[in-house]
């Protein structure tokens, strides 16, 4: 049986870091799956939870074979950066999602554990997954998306 | 402003309110949504009302879980017919003791009214609202 070295949870810090040098102004992240478990109202209401704060979401893919010794998988990461339509800072949604996308795309990169092989969206627009259950509930908090495909791969020797 | 009671409502309207009412939108240069802007004190204080909580009933989304808002979930507020309140207002809630006690709603939609014919029953307005944050500029 061959030793593997354990990405996976590099991978979360990879994410994690690139949310905290590219938007310092964001004072929490969360998986997806911590925040859907959290009424976010009700922490704002509380003071628990400030804008704008971010929610990363991964859909993992089927792995696959990259020659002989490569087993990768694939994975759809998408950054939401929700704010209040009343913070009242200054820079837009698409500058913060901008500042994102370079940070990913820059070279060298600036992950240690995945590789990024496509960009997926900057979206700021009503049609993000946010935004529109902001809508549906008439909430005023709008967000920006920032999505890309990446992937991560462990050598089986 | 009357806020004469019909002998029917004189136990029932227990709770008092603050009305806040939005006084325009701002638009930025990039065009992003903007929240209504609230002046910094009440229009109206001491107004006399009803206060119905409902259940709190989430699912999960996105951002968060979430508070599903339909006519079944929505809080609902009861004002006699000649208060002024409208969509989009802010209701503050000032009730002494009550444990929501300084607690905001932002009203979704105009008010369901029934105007008193002179027999029981009538005389008041209905509107839904929406629990939030403190809108920003009220202080």
């Amino acid at each position: 049986m061959p030793s593997f070295t354990n990405y996976w949870p590099t991978v979360w810090e990879d994410l994690r870091l690139a949310i905290t040098t590219q938007w310092p102004e964001v004072a929490n992240n969360f998986r997806a799956i911590q925040m859907e478990k959290l009424n976010w109202v009700n922490l704002l209401e509380e003071g628990t939870l400030v804008v704008p704060y971010v929610v990363i979401h991964i859909v993992a893919r089927d792995s696959q074979e990259w020659g002989i010794q490569n087993q990768v998988w694939e994975l759809d990461v998408t950054f939401y950066y929700i704010n209040a339509d009343n913070s009242g800072y200054a820079p837009s949604l698409e500058e913060r999602c901008k500042t994102m996308q370079n940070y990913v795309l820059s070279e060298p990169s600036p992950f240690s554990s995945i590789q990024v092989i496509n960009m997926l969206t900057v979206d700021a627009t009503e049609a993000n997954e946010v935004n529109v259950i902001n809508l549906e509930q008439n909430m005023k908090y709008t967000a920006g998306a920032v999505g890309f495909t990446c992937i991560v791969g462990e050598t089986l020797v | 402003m009357s806020t004469t009671l019909e002998p029917y409502q004189q136990a029932s309207y227990s709770d008092t309110a603050s009305l806040y009412a939005p006084t325009g939108f701002s638009q930025s240069g990039t065009g992003e949504a903007t929240d209504p802007v609230f002046s910094t004190s009440p229009f109206l204080a001491g107004v006399v009302c009803s206060f119905h909580s409902t259940d709190e009933i989430d699912l999960p989304k996105m951002q968060g879980r979430t508070k599903e808002f339909n006519i079944l979930t929505a809080d609902k507020w009861f004002f006699v017919i000649d208060t002024p309140i409208h969509d989009g207002y802010c209701i503050e809630l000032t009730t002494p003791g009550h444990v929501a006690f300084g607690r905001f709603w932002i009203v979704e939609g105009n008010p369901k009214q029934r105007p008193s014919y002179g027999v029981i029953g009538g005389n008041y307005q209905k509107v839904l609202a929406r629990r939030a944050p403190k809108p920003a500029g009220i202080t």
